[in-house]
């Protein structure tokens, strides 16, 4: 199998450290005794508690029902006795209500749920009601509910489902080995969600230093494709971060280029417009599950990994376990000084351990040693502007939103960033400029909603 | 159920944890290390000028450098700019002293070093260190304009073959005409007064020069094997007038401290290029543009008209004398001398006051480039004759920072799917 070539501009080659556990099986974890389960794990509309304090709840059950058209379902990845409603704080850093679970240790599960189940019962006309009710949800940091993204996809005419496998952060092999050890079931999930959306053709992006990995899923693919009319195959694609990013698989895959808006959340749903939709290889895996054995998305493979790690590993753990208890099984070095959930390079570092891990959660990372980053002066070296992947000036645009002339930013494409952050990893003056952009963002996203309510006039007054 | 209860101890902590924004590991590069890099990439022409200027040169280095860090500190201060404590600050200053110093002239007087580093420090860094134009140049265009006679001199010293790094300065035996370095005939002298090879070149613009008459004439009257009055003067210019260009590579020609090396220079150069804080687009723009320009630009070499002064030749890079290449080899002595590779790596390569796009970069360099030969041929204040043999450079790349912004503006790299 060839691999392709990045097509995009810039991009960088980051150390993969992935090595620590690339090779570490997922091991499923034994419940830990208290489960948060977050109301709150998606966008749109939090789930609404359908549990009492005190009530018994099984495995699968529902805890929490979808509060109206963007929004999903909540289940108990365990069963046990529902403690106490509460709030907490979730990895990104927002709140939410959580249901607190105290777990028996017994994985009683609800009786129809992991039995065989027929994927064609779920068809066009169900499938968002259906998604909803077992709480799929992107994987990826995204988190939009899954069927909302598929009937967007569908609004779209999406012809092509591209699944990113790529896994483009350092340290995270969460979707790697999920995809060895579920390849049948990554096959399985795009054939169907193909089906659902009515597109011909599936691609699934793996890196191309997995090429085993790729070539075994693309027999299955091929294979189960055939049976339902479908094209469908795996690609290897080069590891140039940020090749995982919806827009640069369309522009490497398809050679397309859309253009990007601001209301497309950093990109990630303006390739439809091309007529590609993109998911993670963890959603389509936990549609397939769903689909297949009528199994709620409650567990989630999690990557610990880092220098303060002694134990490095993957780990199969209930969604809503709580950091620490996941760290206990890792022989984590006690003097760490940063938890990362997610990837080091858009990953949210943790003020403490008490977060709980969401579907979100696709690994926790460790670093040992204080890196303190004292922003200097642009030096305006121009390695922002060589390495960012869309072609915009960073550092122009960062000087914009420094000095408050957001407006301008628009015409310097400030939309068009994807966030990958790049332009802050090269920074020799080390200066946060992704974050700086994206406050641009935010500024422009102001005023175009000022705009839209027909409130021109004060935005106008702020131009100064 | 209480919350004590289901929320178990943290870690123990025993200093907290970082709480940052992304990314959460960064490059190995920090911008004192960029500093440190280009200040390391200075040390071969800066040994080649201690060689062949002496000690009068290391005092130069030593005042420049000591002068502008003193008087960053104390503006800092005074100015309440935070830009030296930040990293990067004070390796940043360290390095404008030394380019200062590769800048000037050996002989020059200490004073007028210590006014340099003012002007770089106070007007050419400014308020917020950000600046557009390039300080030291900057720093330097201003006292030059007041002690042009120290800066832009017709002839200048260099040290003898036997008495290099050790020798005086002071009281060279004068050279009248260029022979090879190597076989100067003042052996026994420290050091030997030289012509700058640039103010030969003007001269054949001037077209008052004698020599120069005198070729055109003598080619006027020959026979057969004497050739085009072109290739005539510019064998003579390049054989009695110019230096060997063995003496250009090695650096044995009067000239600044840290510009007449240019084997350290390239050398300087390609570490640069090597860590990336050049690109070689820009390099190859800059001096393929100065010697295109070069090899276009009209002299003075043509026949006598009717004042007895030579007509203007367009095209001297392609003149051959006898089969000599002589036009090429002009191109090349414009290339090596009057600092021209000094501006390409440290100045126009100065981050600050460059574009900062590929293609911005290019034309900016296309621009210094062009604009060196221009000046360096066409600029002439009958009050400094000689101000432009090696300024010239240092202007153009004055100039062009002056666009940096615009060119930044219209080089913006094509955005995604626009
Ligand atoms: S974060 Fe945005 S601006 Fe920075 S490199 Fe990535 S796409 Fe470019
Ligand atoms: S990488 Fe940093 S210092 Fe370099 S140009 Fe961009 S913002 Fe400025």
């Amino acid at each position: 199998m060839r691999t392709i070539q990045s097509l995009f501009h810039g991009g960088i080659y980051l150390p993969s450290e992935k090595a620590l556990t690339l090779d570490a099986p997922v091991q499923a974890i034994a419940d830990p005794q208290f489960i948060f389960i977050p109301m709150r794990q998606h966008k749109g509309a939090p789930a609404v508690p359908c549990v009492q304090p005190g009530e018994l709840v099984l495995q699968g059950q529902p805890i929490g029902r979808a509060d109206g058209e963007e929004s999903v379902a909540a289940h108990s990845p365990v069963s046990g006795k529902v403690c106490a409603i509460d709030d907490i704080r979730l990895p990104d850093g927002t709140h939410s209500l959580a249901a607190v679970i105290e777990s028996d240790r017994r994985n009683e599960a609800v009786e129809h749920i992991n039995v065989p189940h027929d994927p064609a019962e779920v068809s066009e006309a169900n499938f968002a009601e259906r998604f909803a009710g077992w709480g799929l949800v992107q994987m990826s940091c995204r988190g939009m509910p899954l069927h909302r993204r598929l009937q967007i996809a569908r609004d779209n005419q999406v012809h092509t489902i591209v699944v990113n496998a790529m896994e483009s952060e350092p340290y995270l092999t969460a979707d790697h080995r999920l995809t060895v050890e579920q390849t049948l079931l990554v096959a399985l999930g795009l054939a169907h969600l193909c089906r659902l959306i009515g597109a011909d053709r599936g691609i699934v992006a793996v890196d191309h230093r997995r090429r085993e990995e790729a070539e075994l899923l693309d027999r299955l693919l091929v294979e189960h494709g055939e049976a339902l009319g479908l094209t469908l195959g795996a690609e290897c694609l080069d590891h140039l971060y940020p090749q995982g990013h919806e827009l640069m698989l369309l522009k490497t895959l398809f050679d397309e280029e859309v253009p990007v808006r601001l209301d497309d959340g950093a990109g990630g749903l303006a390739s439809d417009r091309a007529g590609v939709c993109v998911l993670g290889v963890g959603t389509v895996a936990a549609a397939a599950d769903a689909m297949l054995f009528n199994r709620p998305l409650t567990h989630r493979v999690v990557t610990v990994s880092g220098e303060a790690v002694r134990k490095p590993g993957n780990f199969l753990a209930p969604v809503g376990t709580r950091v620490f208890d996941l760290l206990a099984l890792c022989d984590v070095e006690s003097e760490y000084d940063r938890l990362v959930v997610g990837g080091p390079m858009t990953g949210v570092a943790q003020p403490d351990d008490q977060s709980v891990l969401t579907k979100q959660t696709s690994g926790l990372v460790l670093f040992g040693t204080a890196l303190v980053h004292q922003p200097g002066p642009c030096i305006r070296c121009g390695w922002c502007v060589e390495d960012c992947p869309v072609g915009i000036n960073p550092a122009l645009l960062a000087d914009l939103a420094e000095s408050g002339q957001w407006r301008r930013g628009s015409r310097f494409h400030a939309e068009t960033c994807i966030e990958c952050n790049i332009c802050s990893y090269v920074c020799p003056s080390r200066l946060p400029v992704m974050e700086r952009i994206c406050k641009l963002k935010r500024a422009l996203e102001r005023e175009e909603d000022d705009g839209a309510s027909g409130r021109v006039g004060e935005g106008a007054t702020r131009r100064t | 159920m209480t919350d004590a209860q289901h929320i178990a101890p943290s870690r123990s902590v025993a200093r907290p944890m970082t709480v940052d924004r992304p990314p959460h590991w960064r490059a190995s590069e920090t911008a004192s290390r960029v500093y440190a890099i280009i200040i390391y990439a200075t040390v071969p022409a800066l040994l080649a000028g201690f060689g062949f200027f002496g000690f009068s040169a290391l005092m130069v280095v030593a005042v420049s450098v000591a002068a502008t860090f003193v008087f960053d500190s104390l503006f800092s201060w005074l100015a309440h700019r935070p830009t030296l404590a930040l990293h990067g600050g004070r390796m940043h200053t360290v390095l404008m002293g030394l380019l200062l110093a590769m800048s000037l002239p050996a002989t020059v007087n200490w004073l007028v070093v210590v006014l340099a580093s003012v002007a770089t420090v106070v007007i050419g860094k400014g308020l917020l260190g950000r600046y557009t134009w390039q300080p030291v140049l900057l720093g330097r265009l201003i006292v030059q304009v007041f002690f042009h006679r120290q800066l832009s001199l017709p002839n200048g010293p260099v040290l003898g073959p036997e008495h290099l790094c050790l020798g005086r300065l002071a009281d060279p035996a004068i050279v009248p005409m260029y022979g090879s370095w190597l076989d100067a005939v003042a052996r026994r002298a420290d050091a030997f007064l030289l012509p700058q090879p640039l103010a030969a070149i003007r001269d054949l613009v001037g077209g008052q020069a004698e020599w120069v008459q005198q070729a055109v004439a003598q080619v006027s009257q020959g026979g057969a094997d004497v050739g085009t009055p072109a290739g005539a003067v510019l064998f003579k210019l390049i054989w009695a007038k110019l230096p060997a260009v063995t003496d250009l590579l090695i650096g044995a020609v009067p000239g600044e401290i840290g510009a007449t090396c240019s084997i350290a220079l390239l050398a300087g150069g390609l570490f640069l290029l090597y860590h990336g804080y050049i690109r070689w687009p820009m390099v190859l723009a800059f001096l393929f543009a100065a010697a295109a320009t070069a090899a276009i630009a009209p002299l003075r070499i043509g026949l006598l008209d009717g004042d007895g002064v030579p007509a203007w030749r367009w095209f001297p890079g392609v003149q051959f004398h006898n089969g000599m290449p002589v036009g090429p080899l002009y191109v090349l002595y414009h290339l090596l001398s009057g600092g021209l590779l000094l501006g390409v790596f440290f100045f126009a390569g100065d981050m600050v006051s460059r574009p900062m796009t590929r293609r911005g970069q290019i034309l900016f360099a296309i621009g210094c480039g062009a604009g060196t030969i221009l000046i360096r041929l066409y600029a002439f204040i009958p009050a400094a004759p000689y101000l432009f043999t090696s300024g010239a450079t240092y202007l153009a790349i004055l100039l062009m920072n002056t666009f940096t912004p615009l060119l930044d503006r219209i080089s913006q790299p094509r955005a995604f799917g626009h």
